[in-house]
């Protein structure tokens, strides 16, 4: 027994230093940056980091103000844009970000990128307000999907890590770094990183997903999209924010109950669509984030509908609550 | 808890400790534990069925126990069809119930009568087929007068539940397992570490093989409509070793650890695809389920002592059971009696025990007519395998026709990733050639020096590191 244990144990040791070495060598993890919480409560990148995101060749960088992606403020207009993992881009590299893109589009412009993975809409709202009182852009591009409402209202989950907003009080909950001290370990130590990544404990919960797929031939029925929370939180925007300057970027796909009530609202959107082209926007068919060709179809879009919108900021006033036609 | 998770890599080892230091001098605790953490593993994917299992282990036990002391054939009998009775039923119920219902309806259908059948909407407790199986071979073992009935519950309700085999086999008998769980176990170097082997060769198997496999197979049997026939060739061919990577990489796994415990487990598979016709490779694969049928179904049927129509039709009762064992659904009924269809040549010109030997036994290569039988009857089960991997009849239809149309000469579209994993499949392969003659692939690589070993070892590692696929479930869970 003990010189099985010993041997086990030199194994694993040897195992463990190569396989750090092999993870680090390869990239076969992607690099996280750390994130700290902001006197405002949004949730930003410690300024300075570098690293790489999985089998990529380009290096990510936060910048100073602790976003990733381009950080543009040298023309007098600045428009900001805003968003998920979409914008953070970190999958892409830099010169696919949304930011870069436009500023081939559209000349006139800077372009400055404050996206991070996991926002909700309303932290996105949160964001545009913290801009507006640093680098003061004078539009702001939030890009959201269905997916952005639901999460941004505590009355359905409570997700302790992400802003959200309890939509019964209109009060603002910040978002807690969530088990700080665990990732730093696993993002530091490459391998324990991986390990989790492939043989996560949660897997089990998918596979169980999976059986009770294929055992019961379970037919899913996708319910009819409630409005109701997506009509309060325009309602609150309306009252807390600039929405003047807010123009939403619809993603593919977004419900169109959000879109018809951001028109009722009379706020700017672009819907984006992707049905006419046969490419898909998409990374790969594992990876629904858009890939460079994506981002490039994005902001080709964009560029097209932007410019108007830009020009009216003084001329079409927001209406302040319509009422709710139950969309 | 799955094999290939972390929540397993913490759980084996805790039991391990617990196994060989704490309870290590009594071989009731270490009973007790067995049973305690089978539990627990199985309450994992859902606490509810627990009571189906103990429901399941306590009636066997008890008819067991009923059938000895009965002093008439008729209370004997009756306490044996009591147990098979419950026993299929709790089957039929779980896995059989709609099927049925929706096939009996179809058929009204195509008279004209139009029903609505009520199903169940009930899922199917892992393990089920195979817990069910374990306690049917004790009940009829006791029955034929092969067995004397196990007085100890606990020893009994390990042999159900031991978890390396309690989701997906092997299924063992009463009279290979019992005595072990009955023995007091001595740790043995060379058992544990061949153990820890098998448990990296059925990792290599599961996340290389299998996985990237799947992805493949996937995307082509997702669209087949879409794809030229040479295509379709190649998804057939890679769910082959998708299959055979996923089952006998957790089968490995199952044997690996239960070796850590100084349990000897029915061995699942032996180099099935290097079989040179349909009866050796069912000699090969699922070897404990097949053997499960030859003595509980075949033999009493008559077997092969028999006439010859007899043996046919004992032959596709036997291939066709098995199929819908797997599934209920008619692909798996139709794969049964495809592979029964297959072997009978062997059958009608007795040749099949023809090839009983290791192919090629102690030579490098197999001689130009083992090859081609080896390609011939590989060729046979990939075709077979179309019916299983199907969702239905007719997808798998539709899948042939397209193999058989003009496209199978096109040139197939085989991108990067594909050849990749073509390579790697080849890789295994030649490993699993090179080791046909041990217990496992690895299995005599403990005559090679030290550094050699480890060498290898970690080249398997490191392919696992760098083209693990996307995890999938293993197959055979849902059986």
């Amino acid at each position: 027994m003990k010189k099985f244990l010993i041997r086990l144990f030199v194994f694993t040791f040897v195992i463990g230093v190569a396989g750090e070495l092999i993870i680090r060598v390869y990239k076969l993890v992607q690099d996280i940056p750390r994130l700290y919480v902001d006197k405002t409560g949004i949730q930003r990148y410690v300024p300075g980091q570098t690293g790489y995101y999985t089998k990529a060749k380009t290096k990510w960088v936060v910048n100073k103000y602790g976003w990733l992606g381009t950080a543009d403020t040298s023309k007098d207009t600045v428009v900001s844009i805003i968003g998920d993992s979409y914008i953070e881009n970190i999958m892409n590299p830099v010169s696919c970000n949304q930011g870069n893109l436009l500023k081939f589009q559209i000349k006139n412009y800077s372009f400055f990128e404050a996206g991070r993975s996991g926002v909700t809409f309303i932290e996105a709202m949160q964001i545009s307000k913290l801009l507006d009182s640093t680098i003061q852009p004078k539009m702001h591009l939030i890009y959201l999907n269905t997916g952005d409402f639901p999460e941004s209202s505590s009355l359905d989950q409570r997700y302790t890590d992400r802003v959200q907003i309890d939509l019964s009080t209109n009060t603002i909950l910040n978002g807690n770094l969530k088990s700080p001290g665990l990732k730093m370990i696993l993002y530091n130590i490459k391998l324990l990183y991986f390990l989790y990544l492939r043989f996560s404990p949660f897997d089990d919960a998918k596979n169980k997903e999976d059986h009770k797929e294929i055992t019961e031939r379970i037919v899913k029925v996708k319910p009819e999209f409630d409005g109701r929370d997506v009509n309060k939180l325009f309602a609150y925007c309306i009252e807390n924010y600039d929405m003047e300057k807010v123009i939403f970027v619809f993603h593919p796909g977004t419900e169109k109950t959000i879109i018809a009530l951001a028109n009722q609202y009379h706020i700017k959107n672009i819907v984006l669509n992707a049905d006419k082209d046969k490419r898909s926007w998409a990374l790969n068919a594992n990876d629904k984030h858009w890939s460079c060709y994506g981002h490039t179809q994005v902001a080709k879009q964009i560029s097209i509908e932007l410019p108007p919108l830009l020009n009216t900021l003084k001329t079409d006033p927001v209406r302040k609550r319509p009422e709710y036609a139950g969309l | 808890m799955l094999f290939n998770s972390l929540n397993f890599a913490l759980f084996l080892p805790i039991v391990f400790f617990f196994y060989w230091f704490v309870f290590n001098k009594n071989l009731k605790l270490q009973n007790i534990l067995l049973l305690s953490v089978s539990y627990f593993f199985y309450a994992c994917w859902d606490w509810r069925f627990m009571f189906l299992l103990v429901f399941s282990t306590l009636l066997d036990y008890f008819t067991g126990l009923k059938m000895s002391e009965s002093n008439s054939q008729q209370r004997k009998k009756f306490w044996f069809w009591l147990s098979i009775s419950i026993n299929l039923g709790f089957l039929g119920v779980f896995k059989y119930y709609n099927f049925f219902t929706s096939s009996f309806a179809e058929a009204l259908g195509n008279l004209g009568l139009q029903v609505n059948p009520s199903t169940l909407n009930i899922i199917l407790p892992v393990g089920i087929s195979f817990y069910t199986f374990h306690g049917l071979s004790y009940v009829i073992d006791i029955y034929k007068g092969k067995i004397q009935p196990e007085r100890n519950f606990i020893d009994y309700a390990v042999f159900v539940s031991f978890f390396p085999l309690l989701v997906a086999g092997p299924i063992e008998r009463a009279t290979h397992l019992l005595p072990q769980i009955q023995r007091k176990r001595q740790f043995n170097y060379i058992n544990a570490v061949e153990g820890l082997r098998q448990i990296l060769w059925g990792l290599f198997k599961k996340i290389v093989i299998a996985d990237n496999c799947a992805d493949v197979v996937n995307t082509i049997f997702d669209n087949p409509g879409g794809q030229p026939g040479s295509m379709l060739v190649l998804g057939a061919v890679f769910f082959a070793f998708q299959i055979y990577g996923d089952f006998s990489g957790y089968s490995d796994i199952a044997l690996g650890t239960a070796r850590l415990f100084g349990i000897e487990l029915l061995k699942n598979f032996s180099f099935p695809y290097f079989s040179r016709d349909i009866a050796e490779f069912w000699r090969r694969w699922h070897i404990s389920l097949s053997t499960w049928f030859r003595d509980y179904l075949y033999i009493p049927l008559g077997g092969s002592k028999v006439g010859l129509w007899k043996k046919v039709r004992n032959t596709f009762i036997i291939f066709i059971v098995s199929g819908f064992w797997h599934g209920a659904n008619w692909t798996f009924i139709i794969w049964g009696a495809l592979n029964a269809l297959f072997i009978m040549p062997s059958i009608l010109f007795n040749t099949n025990r023809d090839n009983l030997n290791i192919v090629a036994e102690g030579k490098y290569l197999p001689s130009l007519r083992d090859f081609l039988k080896i390609v011939l009857t590989f060729s046979l089960t990939a075709f077979a395998w179309i019916f299983f991997r199907a969702e239905s009849v007719s997808e798998a239809i539709q899948y042939i026709n397209g193999i058989f149309s003009p496209s199978l000469f096109v040139k197939p579209d085989i991108s990067e990733s594909t050849l990749v994993i073509s390579i790697l499949v080849f890789g295994f392969l030649l490993v699993e050639w090179i080791g046909r003659e041990g217990h496992f692939s690895l299995s005599n690589l403990n005559k090679l020096p030290v550094p050699v070993r480890w060498s290898f070892y970690f080249s398997l590692i490191l392919l696992m590191f760098i083209y693990q696929g996307e995890a999938q479930t293993f197959i055979y869970f849902q059986f």
